[in-house]
């Protein structure tokens, strides 16, 4: 059952023979340049443009495109089967995922009362189960049902990931669900604010919809920042509440997947407890102790412009796996899913929006910082 | 084969597209990595110049 290799996990042991050294630098180099190039456009691209819908345009969009033109370049040169094995996407948003704990506040989140826990359990279990209800009536296979579900009711494509290690999906399902909810979360920054003007929302209620709507952490602090200081942070405190719930859904895909769909695909007879244990995403135990630290490290008084030097190393990490997916993206695996998949994500999307409205204005009615 | 059963079937994987997570090693390896930063970042061992 374990799939473990000490030296290249993910890669087979007939590829991983076949990497060298001097080519895994060359591709690791191309990354580390794609994700400087990123970095840079990110950065400047404001600078350069003055207003406008480009300014709030994120770095996974600059970072995929990049990556896609990287993907042509290596495949002009044919160096492809070479340099792949630095194309490390897992890798690098794990280790993004841990260092994403660090600004997962629960002192912040206590703060909040129980609006914000509650909106969280009360919408990712609502979601979860409409998305994966409606995937597995349109047939999809469920390790992909797994992603979508967890993505469009979580936090995108970190929750995508953390499901991934669960259920063990494949890379054309974390590129095809990494895709999707960038191009849900890129429309929703300028739409959901504009809808809340026009429903006349109060801040609080604003910022709890679309901090339970849209799946990118910082397209949720774009969003509402347009509508507010309130709504700003509502909308951060919700997140970072949906947030948290990662880390329970990894763990209750991992015993699903472990005792029911496994079980009954193989018949196996080896041990439940070590299967679980096998397929849990232990990068999740690293979320959880880098929110506990953080919590502590600001509770005791510790300076919160250190904080934000670790959101910027999570930034870079990425970053480095957006290129990557861009890199490893390839059009025709991804037609063999077929259209299912974005009907899916997108229903399941217009649900999130509708049960968000109405859980934030029953929650949020009257509230105030 | 039922209905339930197809849907269990992932796409074809090509031979180097293992499944991804349950790897022992890069869930560790990332784990370590990331709180190592996070403790570096927090230490204020982080160089400005690295924060661009």
């Amino acid at each position: 059952m374990a799939t473990e290799s000490s030296t290249l996990p993910h890669v087979s042991e007939e590829t991983a023979s076949k990497v060298s050294l001097p080519w895994l630098a060359v591709g690791l180099a191309f990354v580390l340049g794609l994700s400087w190039v990123t970095r840079f456009l990110e950065k400047h691209i404001p600078i350069w443009v003055d207003g406008g819908w480009i300014k709030s345009v994120e770095f996974p969009v600059y970072a995929i495109a990049l990556g896609l033109l990287g993907s042509g370049v290596i495949g002009l040169l044919g160096i492809r089967e070479k340099v792949a094995a630095a194309f490390r996407t897992e890798f690098f948003i794990k280790t993004g995922i841990v260092l994403l704990g660090a600004s997962v506040h629960l002192h912040i989140i206590a703060k909040a009362g129980s609006r914000g826990v509650l909106q969280a359990l009360i919408l990712v279990c609502a979601v979860f189960s409409f998305t994966w209800w409606l995937a597995g009536r349109l047939k999809i296979a469920d390790t992909l049902r797994a992603l979508l579900a967890t993505s469009v009711s979580i936090c995108g494509v970190s929750a995508a990931i953390a499901a991934a290690g669960a259920v063990r999906a494949s890379k054309e399902q974390i590129a095809y669900t990494a895709t999707l909810v960038i191009l849900f979360a890129l429309p929703s920054i300028f739409i959901l604010p504009w809808i809340a003007e026009v429903l006349g929302l109060s801040g609080p209620v604003a910022g709890a919809w679309i901090g339970g709507n849209i799946d990118t952490t910082a397209a949720v602090a774009a969003a509402g920042a347009i509508v507010g200081e309130d709504a700003l942070q509502i909308a951060a405190i919700v997140k970072s509440a949906q947030n948290v719930m990662m880390g329970i859904v990894a763990v209750a895909l991992t015993v699903y997947f472990t005792v029911y769909v496994e079980k009954k695909q193989t018949s196996s007879t080896s041990s439940v407890g070590r299967d679980l244990w096998d397929r849990f995403p232990k990068f999740v135990i690293g979320f959880i102790l880098a929110s506990v630290i953080a919590t502590l490290y600001l509770q005791s008084g510790g300076d919160a412009a250190n904080i934000k030097a670790v959101n910027t190393l999570r930034t870079y990490f990425l970053i480095a796996a957006f290129v990557s997916i861009g890199l490893e993206f390839r059009v025709t695996k991804l037609m063999a899913e077929g259209w299912r998949p974005v009907l899916v994500f997108g229903t399941a999307a217009l649900f999130n929006l509708v049960v968000a409205l109405v859980i934030a204005s029953v929650l949020f009615a009257g509230f105030e910082l | 084969m039922n209905n339930f059963d197809s849907r269990l079937k992932d796409p074809e994987l090509s031979p180097t597209d293992k499944p991804s997570g349950g790897g022992m090693s890069e869930d560790w390896w990332a784990t370590f990595i990331g709180l190592g930063l996070a403790l570096l970042g927090l230490l204020g061992f982080v160089p400005n110049a690295v924060l661009w």
